[in-house]
């Protein structure tokens, strides 16, 4: 009884190492428990527009998709709000937030709006007095976009633009199985090479930003960096 | 009829016409406005009833309502991935607040330790497992931005997030220019090893003084990254 006792604990834990390595080799960014979930954050990104005066906030979602019917059947989770989170003082706290969130086949967004002190943190409302341009969410097919606002806006299925070695990566994590560390040109792999991502896209005027403060690296020894916002990306879910 | 008769009439309507012309601006501007956003019809400038126009935005009947509670959140790039260590902690990191990353304490099940010295732990582990033990102790000594280990992981733990300039050119990293932005064509992994193992000058862990950790020699392959809004892709389809 007790031999039998062992072998289902070891089994067990057998079996969570596998998942967990499943899991952890399925993500790109995230920890295991939100792995394969809707409000699983696979990057960020954050560049100057067309417009110089622009900010383009990218977030993408839920990847790697595999293409086919992954791709298909995966949608953005209308319990699930996505944030972008800017601070324009310098305290790592949000300042100014887009709020994204699907309702049937249209993404609304929210914002840029102010969040004061007391709102900051973990738990946030959507900001509806903020409501501030909606998307059709595109297809596999059809691209669509919005421009009836300040902001242009975009939410759907797109070609993930991350590139890594990650398989190679997760087997130098501990240092035996790849001793010599990356592979060489030739042989490195870009495990996000045919993947597909969801993504929400959003170009704003800086000046709904507020004014960006000193860049944040200047308290961790670099110079000569031109003011700058801390910008995140955050998913919340409905309770 | 007289000239003198017609005065009182005509004095009476001008005095009646300036009152009201002046009554008429202020309820335009301060009662009329409130009014027709409240009164159960689609009037005014509204594209909806008491909506859009001069009113708040139309909702359309749906329901935003409730509480929502982070459970995912990004800045940098890979920070999570490569910092911390197991399941746990990334859950951990995740639901925590960005501000509160370096007091954080105690992270759940990790005693007193916060996560500038979780990820202090993981980059002293990466240095262990390729350590070649023939050869005198390799510490991290400095990155190329010449932060040491304490430095460099308090930065990465309590200023997770996206360093971006509304002024100027943006990119994570270009020349000697670091963290003012993030393009889709930029190699972050590289620069995330970069940073990790490539000691003061970039050259430690090159795969020629020892190995090579400090690029997956992954590029962007196929990409394209010079189209305009929504700047990704179309998705890939079979």
């Amino acid at each position: 009884m007790k031999n039998k006792t062992k072998i289902y604990l070891y089994s067990g834990s057998l079996l969570g190492c596998l998942v967990a390595f499943l899991l952890m080799s399925s993500d790109q960014i995230d920890g295991n428990f939100v792995a394969n979930t809707t409000v699983d954050i696979a990057d960020f990104y954050a560049f100057e527009g067309q417009s110089p005066d622009h900010t383009v906030l990218v977030v993408t979602l839920q990847g790697p998709l595999s293409i086919g019917s992954v791709t298909e059947q995966a949608g953005f989770d209308p319990e699930v709000l996505i944030e972008f989170n800017i601070d324009n003082t310098g305290d790592f706290k949000e300042d100014v937030v887009i709020q994204a969130m699907r309702r049937d086949s249209v993404m609304y967004f929210f914002g840029p709006v102010v969040i004061d002190q007391e709102h900051q943190g973990l738990v946030r409302e959507v900001q509806v007095e903020a409501l501030s341009g909606q998307v059709q969410i595109s297809t596999l097919d059809s691209l669509y976009i919005s421009e009836d606002s300040a902001l242009r806006l975009f939410a759907g299925p797109r070609r993930d633009p991350f590139f890594f070695d990650q398989n190679r990566f997760n087997s130098m994590r501990n240092g035996t199985l790849a001793p010599e560390g990356f592979s060489s040109a030739a042989e490195a792999q870009d495990y996000f090479a045919q993947s597909n991502v969801l993504a929400v896209v959003v170009e704003v005027p800086n000046d709904l930003l507020g004014t960006a403060p000193a860049h944040a690296g200047t308290s961790y020894g670099l110079e000569n960096l031109p003011n700058a916002y801390n910008i995140w990306v955050s998913t919340k879910r409905k309770q | 009829m007289t000239l003198k008769k017609l005065y009182i009439p005509l004095v009476c309507f001008g005095l009646a016409a300036i009152l009201f012309s002046c009554e008429d601006a202020d309820d335009f501007n301060n009662v009329i406005e409130q009014v027709t956003c409240t009164d159960g019809i689609q009037n005014g400038e509204e594209t909806g009833i008491d909506c859009g126009g001069e009113c708040g935005p139309c909702l359309n009947g749906l329901d935003f309502s409730g509480l929502y509670v982070q459970e995912d959140a990004l800045g940098r790039p890979g920070i999570n991935l490569v910092y911390s260590p197991n399941a746990a902690l990334q859950n951990a990191y995740n639901h925590s607040a960005t501000s509160d990353r370096s007091s954080l304490s105690p992270i759940q099940g990790m005693g007193q330790a916060t996560f500038p010295s979780v990820f202090q732990t993981s980059l002293t582990e990466y240095y262990a497992f390729y350590q070649d033990p023939n050869l005198p102790e390799i510490t991290f000594d400095a990155n190329v931005l010449g932060q040491d280990i304490t430095v460099f992981t308090e930065f990465l733990a309590a200023s997770d997030a996206l360093q971006v300039a509304p002024e100027g050119p943006t990119s994570f990293h270009s020349g000697d220019v670091w963290f003012t932005g993030r393009r889709l064509s930029d190699d972050v992994m590289d620069d995330t090893l970069l940073l990790l193992f490539g000691g003061p000058d970039g050259t430690r862990f090159d795969g020629v003084n020892g190995p090579k950790l400090i690029s997956d020699q992954v590029d962007s392959g196929d990409r394209n990254f010079g189209l305009p809004f929504p700047y990704l892709e179309a998705p890939l389809q079979q």
